[in-house]
């Protein structure tokens, strides 16, 4: 009798409990992650990686070079480090690195394309191919030789090799022409109010990629010389025709995540706690351009207020439109390329026309009355290319090819020569085997075989 | 069916005609007095019991004890007596129950505590004996003696192979425990934590990056320590493994104070201390801020100086301020508990109040923490063999805390980078009243919104509300039914609720977001847990007795969390959401099922030698799509070779051994979710420096995958992985337990090894690969170490009593396996990880800090074209370091191991004394090696206020005379003197230059952790005037000396506290404390 109370009790007991086992360990909440989503649209994505465009083109890497190319100058911690070529080491620019790859940035835009292709918006493949060769594109100007054919594919390709830096300029006009093809066709939807900066238009566009071949020609031209110049010349005339069609990044400044980077980290009411540590300050450029009397000075820089980091209020606001690849830029490039294939005339013109562009002010410039200069020297012309470049990323390429400005290294900590490339990233070394140690890593890239003296 | 009914009706009449029957019989009054054999001094709450009645009492301060057997359960029968104390050797005596009876008893001392009963988790016991694992408890003395209010600290120095670090002396930081080195990779590593049977939650929550922000507690924190009986620590896998994959880490089990049958007893006890920060930073006051030896002068309002002390010398007379000294006043704490415990045969009861109030070293009042928590304990025979019990407790625990660490807004950021001759008082402008600091000395009317470049301390402490506020709610049902003497079920139904409320405020004017902001916090954390055991026990023969248990776990836990960043403040105050102009929330919320069987053998063979042995099945809802079932096993052995040998009477030179032996495994879920590759939403694209772009702008909602960029949210799996195994330990442990001398000298010894394999963690990929990691069963380590505990008492007499305990440890822990990595950083785990001090497990290493060196011989490293080992450092010492032709030394680029946060060994020596009625006891408490990184002085160097900066401008050689790099040196440049100035402490001797290994110190200390004299007042006065039996009083000192090579702060700290695996971080951490604590307690 008893035995059968306590077998009741136990069973029940037993029952109670197994009765809650039937999909105790699977589905709903248990297996999906209920806090992020899985899918998006293309142009959800293509949001995202014009976020990332952005900060590519104007954090990290446009602090160094405006620091290296002494636009800037940097006065404590890290970014005085930075400006002495100290702590920039393999594992400084992961990120930066990184940025063109993942998440924002290739790995999302070969999702945009295949969902594009899938629907036959054409439009939005055009453009997506034209960030992704440009994107890609900048990391080749800096790192050199780096993955491409294997990369973002990590299932096939586990450690990607290094393609030759020649290699990779050529996938990213190949890139760049498909872009101009996609968009020809006129077919699709695109990015439409998701691009904040040409609302899909594909003739901006159409324009941009062709500056972007002309610029990523002349990154070939210290190699490949007269043929390269003649590429970048064929492009540029295709290229951005007006101010109007500028690549200008437009920052909301809402909050701070909606403004520009230069001024998150060099405002005193920026986000980053940085303020005083970069300063446009007595800068080569500042330095330059006084001596040159050139009048833009007061458009760049207000020596001597601490509140902006020595930049003047114009651009030091959240909302300054930085200019990423401009109608000036394309200009500019034109002037070069016409000096360096025997049309001095022609370069003297174009050279002129840029300058004239700045009486009539843009969203990321005042309006300013500049002399004509006489006569077309590949100096006059590069000189101009850096004072009007400030801030881009360009200009240490520019540097690199030309030498133009004479900058003198601020100490011999590098062998006397401004550092031509970065390291690869830590990470990426020590994942993949096809990445050389620091110590085996070239100084230089293959398009840059010569350092400045 | 019909006859069944019957029965029970039946049942149910003749229990109910008991006491009828009963009633005729006289209550039974046993008294006596329960005294030592040794000295005959009597014993205080010794427990008395009619065995099979449960009748219990405790003896008093003078040992008498008086049991009550009800009329209705004595009827003439014989009983046994039985006397237990912890620490004593039971004795049983067979009384006859009539009339009024008196029984004495004289107790051996029993210091190994043989034949006591130790919990072993899931509602498992054993006896100590039988014990084939090393298992450390920590009893109530030791724990209320500690005056810690977080029961982790409490445990410092306790026990061996226990390291426990406190993230700072701020009230409410947490404490990091480690059981035996590191065992896995991922999250925060610590030990499963349960109370009375339940798990409980031990995470630390907090609103913001843990690198600046608050401190916040490790929940277990919220525990009344005075309400803990003894805390039990299996640290072992083999003692773990019923806990199967939760078990990774340890497990800490925590037994609540019950209430025994007789009299009730009441305790109030009252502990009042005074803390003051217990080491400084040393900081320079002879020079004054600018450039150059130039002074920076403020020339107008609203105008910025220079963040660096590198000016000129300070004039004589000019006043200075010491920026460390004017932040700290004397903090205190009062902790005051009431309890009132007792029952009858039936019902028992523990019932108690505590109220915890800690005003900390910060002056101002906003360095505070207050617990309140209430707790009863009760349990009661619903009838024969059944028992049904039930423990509640409720907290409300309040924390206002003060910004730290690296936060331009943190207290010590700040206040560390003043400038000497700049008053930090008051911090708001006289004129203005906006904040006034000595990058920023003169505010202009109307810029309340403009960041300062570095906050005023006081403007941090009195500014910034910073507040958390949980209520929390635990306990557990348990029913016990004792079927037959073979057959015992036990259940267990537990749950554990908080509600964390917190909110981070930054005034506006605040350096790190000067519109001002807020983050809110609210997180919900519910776990419910389900524990079913049987137990069939029996004897065989006198020879050979066993016992089977079966059980079934199931756990529930459910988490959701809501954090909204308010931005831009609207007015000044109040700081609450609607006062802000912009917000941007994140949710989370999680769901996690365990589903665990589990059975447990053991057999006891000719009193002599002991098995157990354990199988557990452990299916989790985490590993998404893979297998989600595993199995744990366990074993071991304990051989009690004095019996074998015939010596049971404990007595003698070689008085007790037992030789243990034992193997198992336990293992480690993957964290929840993170086999889900997964889009964006929300996130956003920085560089690390805190500029970064939203995905979303201008209202665009943009997505992308997640691939760990800088800025995301920190552990973020990335690439997802459905393939995943459990993680797993697997440990071998062996050991002994000796006596000596009568069992006066006792000796406990193990020796461990084990093996953490398949370990879960997000494994580095090429960037190229488009995501930063992918989840893998892609380490392994190993650990392996020693444990010893001695414990010597040279004398017990009666009036006078000495006793010594030595504790030692020491771990090794060895990377060997990363899945074609060659390091794992922790940032890509779990966050907490800091720039130049890297926290990374490494292969061939063990988990320590990266970071860069400069150039050093033996390394194969180039100058230029040259290899170094090949010419100038022939001959040359290992590691010598290389001076370049300038004299100075010369950055390596390589990103290398720099530091071991973990200790070499840990030791601690207990000693106690009694002389009558006065107990003396100290704890002296040793950690051999552990480097900790002082980012603090590499930072205070570049800013030129550190101490050591006074040597500006002097000339010294590095390898000879520079006194803060020493070793030898060698290359072209060895033996060149230099002039040490501005140049060398802002660029490659700078904390923020890229070499950080001259910053990593050795954190080895001794601390006086525990010391207190106490005394008993329990004369007749005592009850006679104020009608108590005993008053306590007690003078303790806690932390009151550090012994330490280190240069800041105390080295005992932790920049994440235990949020994070990375331990080793000083960046402006706040400063520990040592306290005076005075303690009454009137028992009654």
């Amino acid at each position: 009798m008893k035995k059968q109370l306590k077998g009741a009790i136990c069973a029940a007991v037993l029952t109670v409990a197994a009765a809650g086992c039937n999909n105790f360990l699977k589905g709903g909440d248990l297996t999906t992650d209920p806090n992020n989503p899985l899918n998006a649209s293309p142009k959800q994505f293509f949001g995202s990686v014009q976020s990332n465009l952005w900060q590519q083109q104007s954090g990290d890497l446009a602090r160094l070079t405006s620091l290296w190319m002494q636009q800037t100058v940097g006065v404590a911690r890290q970014m005085l480090n930075e400006y002495q070529y100290n702590g920039v080491v393999e594992g400084s620019f992961d990120a930066e690195f990184a940025r063109a790859y993942q998440g924002g940035g290739r790995l999302d835009l070969l999702k945009i394309d295949s969902i594009s292709s899938q629907f036959g918006d054409s439009l939005m493949l055009g453009v997506s191919k034209i960030v992704e060769a440009w994107m890609i594109g900048t990391d080749a100007d800096i790192w050199g030789d780096i993955p491409f054919s294997q990369a973002d594919s990590f299932s096939v390709y586990p450690q990607p090799v290094l393609d030759p830096q020649q290699t990779v300029y050529t996938d990213v006009q190949n890139m760049l022409s498909e872009g101009i093809a996609d968009l020809a066709t006129g077919v699709g939807i695109g990015p439409e109010e998701f691009d904040l900066v040409y609302g899909g238009d594909p003739t901006k566009w159409t324009e941009l990629a062709h500056t972007l071949k002309a610029r990523f020609f002349l990154h070939t031209a210290e190699q490949l010389g007269t043929p390269a110049y003649q590429s970048a010349l064929t492009e540029a005339n295709l290229g951005i025709s007006s101010n109007d069609n500028d690549y200008i990044a437009n920052f909301s400044g809402s909050q701070a995540l909606e403004s520009n980077p230069w001024w998150q980290f060099v405002d005193p009411n920026g986000p980053t706690g940085r303020s005083g540590d970069l300063v446009g300050g007595p800068s080569f450029l500042s330095g330059l351009m006084t001596s040159l009397g050139d009048p833009r000075r007061t458009d760049y820089f207000d020596i001597g207020n601490e509140n902006t980091g020595d930049f003047s209020a114009f651009r030091d606001s959240p909302t300054y439109p930085q200019p990423f690849v401009t109608y000036n830029e394309n200009l500019l490039i034109k002037a070069e390329a016409q000096f360096q294939t025997g049309n001095p005339g022609g370069a003297l013109t174009s050279l002129n026309t840029e300058r004239a562009a700045w009486g009539t002010a843009t969203p990321w410039h005042n309006a300013f009355t500049l002399a004509p200069i006489g006569s077309a020297t590949l100096n006059a012309i590069m000189t101009e290319k850096y004072i009007v470049l400030f801030q881009n990323i360009e200009t240490w390429n520019d540097y690199k090819r030309t030498c133009i400005p004479n900058l003198t290294p601020v100490n011999n900590s590098q062998g006397g020569v401004i550092p031509g490339r970065l390291l690869y990233p830590l990470q990426e070394r020590q994942t993949n085997p096809n990445i050389p140690l620091p110590s085996q890593q070239p100084a230089r890239n293959w398009n840059d075989p010569n350092a400045c003296t | 069916m019909g006859r069944s009914v019957r029965s029970v009706m039946a049942f149910v009449c003749a229990m109910l005609a008991l006491p009828a029957l009963a009633a005729a019989q006289e209550a039974v009054t046993i008294t006596g007095t329960v005294t030592s054999i040794e000295g005959n001094a009597p014993l205080n709450s010794a427990s008395v019991t009619v065995e099979g009645l449960n009748v219990v009492a405790l003896t008093r301060e003078d040992g008498r004890y008086t049991l009550v057997v009800p009329a209705a359960r004595a009827h003439g029968q014989t009983a046994t007596i039985t006397a237990r104390l912890i620490g004593y050797q039971a004795k049983s005596a067979t009384v006859v129950l009539r009339g009024n009876l008196t029984q004495d008893f004289a107790l051996a001392s029993n210091p190994l505590r043989l034949g006591e009963v130790v919990v072993t988790g899931l509602g498992l016991t054993s006896s100590v004996e039988k014990l084939g694992t090393a298992v450390s408890t920590v009893d109530s003395t030791l724990i209320t003696k500690s005056h810690e209010s977080n029961v982790v600290e409490a445990l410092a120095g306790k026990t061996p192979g226990v390291a426990v670090t406190g993230q700072s002396g701020d009230p409410g930081s947490s404490s990091y425990i480690r059981i035996r080195g590191i065992k896995s990779l991922s999250g925060d590593a610590q030990p499963l934590f349960v109370v009375d049977g339940v798990p409980i939650d031990n995470s630390t929550m907090s609103a913001e990056s843990q690198l600046g922000g608050v401190v916040a507690p490790n929940r277990a924190a919220d525990i009344n320590p005075n309400d803990i009986e003894d805390v039990t620590i299996l640290k072992g896998a083999a003692a773990a493994a019923v806990y199967g994959a939760r078990a990774a880490d340890g497990v800490v089990l925590i037994t609540t104070k019950s209430g025994h049958a007789g009299g009730t007893h009441y305790n109030l006890s009252t502990n009042y201390s005074w803390d003051k920060v217990n080491k400084k930073i040393p900081l320079q006051t002879d020079f004054g801020q600018g450039l150059g030896g130039v002074d920076a002068v403020c020339t107008h309002p609203g105008c910025r100086l220079t963040s660096s002390s590198w000016g000129a010398p300070i004039a004589p007379g000019t006043p200075v301020y010491n920026h460390f000294d004017e932040l700290f006043d004397t903090g205190h704490t009062s902790d005051n508990v009431l309890s009132a415990s007792g029952g009858n045969e039936k019902t028992v009861f523990y019932l108690s109040a505590g109220y915890t109030d800690q005003r900390g070293v910060i002056v101002g009042p906003n360095d505070a923490y207050k617990r309140q928590t209430v707790r009863l304990k009760a349990s009661h025979h619903l009838f024969d063999r059944f028992t049904v019990g039930g423990n509640f407790s409720y907290v409300d625990a309040r924390g206002q805390f003060i910004q730290k660490g690296s936060n331009v807004s943190g207290l010590m950021l700040g206040a560390m980078r003043t400038t000497p001759a700049f008053n930090n008082e008051p911090y708001l402008d006289s004129v203005t009243k906006t904040q006034r600091s000595y990058r920023y000395p003169q505010p202009i009317l109307f810029d309340n919104t403009l960041g300062r470049g570095y906050d005023n301390p006081f403007f941090v402490i009195f500014q910034d509300p910073n507040t958390g506020e949980t209520n929390r709610a635990y306990g557990n049902i348990n029913l016990n039914y004792d079927a037959t003497d073979w057959l015992k079920i036990e259940y267990t139904l537990g749950a554990d609720y908080y509600n964390n409320q917190l909110l981070d405020a930054l005034a506006q004017s605040s350096s790190t977001f000067p519109a001002g902001q807020i983050f809110r916090t609210d997180g919900n954390n519910l776990q419910v847990d389900h524990n079913l055991t049987a137990t069939l026990s029996h004897t065989f023969s006198p020879s050979f007795s066993g016992t089977f248990t079966l059980g079934q776990n199931l756990n529930s836990r459910r988490f959701r969390e809501t954090d909204v960043n308010g931005q831009t403040l609207v007015a000044a105050t109040p700081f609450n959401l609607q006062n802000t102009t912009s917000w941007i929330p994140t949710e989370f919320k999680s769901l996690v099922h365990s589903e665990s069987y589990f059975g447990q053998a053991t057999a006891d063979l000719f009193n002599q030698l002991y098995l157990t042995a354990a199988l557990r099945n452990d299916g989790f809802s985490t590993f998404g799509n893979s297998n989600p079932r595993a199995w744990y096993p366990k074993a071991s052995v304990a051989w009690s070779f004095t019996n074998a040998l015939g010596k049971t009477d404990q007595k003698g030179l070689f008085s007790y051994g037992k030789l243990r032996a034992s193997y198992g495994e336990t293992g480690k879920e993957p964290g929840v979710y993170s086999t889900n590759t997964v889009l964006v939403p929300g996130g956003f694209f920085g560089t690390g420096f805190g500029d970064a772009l939203n995905a979303t702008q201008q209202g665009n909602g943009g997505l992308y995958s997640n691939s760990a960029l800088g800025g995301l949210s920190a552990g973020s799996g990335a690439l997802g992985n459905t393939n995943i195994k459990p993680e797993r330990e697997k440990e071998f442990e062996g050991g002994a337990d000796l006596g000596f001398f009568d069992q006066k000298v006792d000796l406990a010894l193990t020796y461990y090894r084990s093996n953490s394999v398949d370990i879960i963690l997000p494994v580095p990929i090429p960037l190229t690969s488009g995501y930063s990691n992918q989840l893998q069963n892609g380490g392994k380590l190993r650990n392996t170490g020693y444990e010893m505990s001695l414990n010597i008492r040279p004398i017990t007499r009666p009036n006078f009593s000495w006793d010594v305990g030595v504790n030692w440890s020491r771990n090794n822990t060895q990377v060997l396996f990363l899945n074609g990595a060659t390091f794992v950083e922790n940032a890509a785990q779990a966050g907490g990880t800091f720039a130049g001090a890297v926290g990374a497990a490494t292969l061939g290493s063990d988990i320590g800090l990266r970071g860069e060196d400069f150039v050093r011989c033996n390394r194969g490293l180039f100058v230029g074209a040259d290899s170094i080992d090949a010419d100038v450092c022939k001959g040359a010492p290992k590691n010598a370091l290389y001076i370049g032709p300038d004299g100075f030394p010369v950055e390596d680029p390589t990103d290398r191991v720099i530091a071991d946060p973990d200790p070499h060994w840990l030791g601690s020596i207990r000693t106690g004394f009694r002389v009558r009625k006065f107990q003396f006891s100290a704890l002296i408490d040793h950690k051999e090696g552990g480097q900790v990184w002082n980012g603090t002085r590499g930072a205070l160097y570049n800013f030129g206020t550190h101490k050591d900066t006074d040597v500006r401008g002097q000339s010294f050689t590095f390898g000879k005379d520079y006194p803060f790099l020493s070793g030898p040196v060698v290359g072209p440049g060895a033996g060149t003197p230099v002039v040490i100035d501005e140049d060398w402490f802002q660029g490659l001797g700078s904390g923020f230059g890229p070499v950080s290994s001259q910053f990593m110190e050795d954190g080895t200390y001794t601390k006086l952790r525990e010391i207190s004299v106490a005394y008993t007042f329990d004369g007749k006065w005592v009850s006679n005037l104020i009608g108590l039996s005993s008053i306590d009083l007690r003078l303790a000192g806690r932390n009151l000396k550090t012994w330490t090579k280190y240069k800041g702060i105390d080295p005992e700290t932790n920049l994440t506290g235990a949020q994070f695996q990375t331990q080793g971080i000083d960046y402006f951490n706040n400063p520990q404390t040592r306290s005076f604590v005075l303690s009454i307690g009137l028992n009654r």
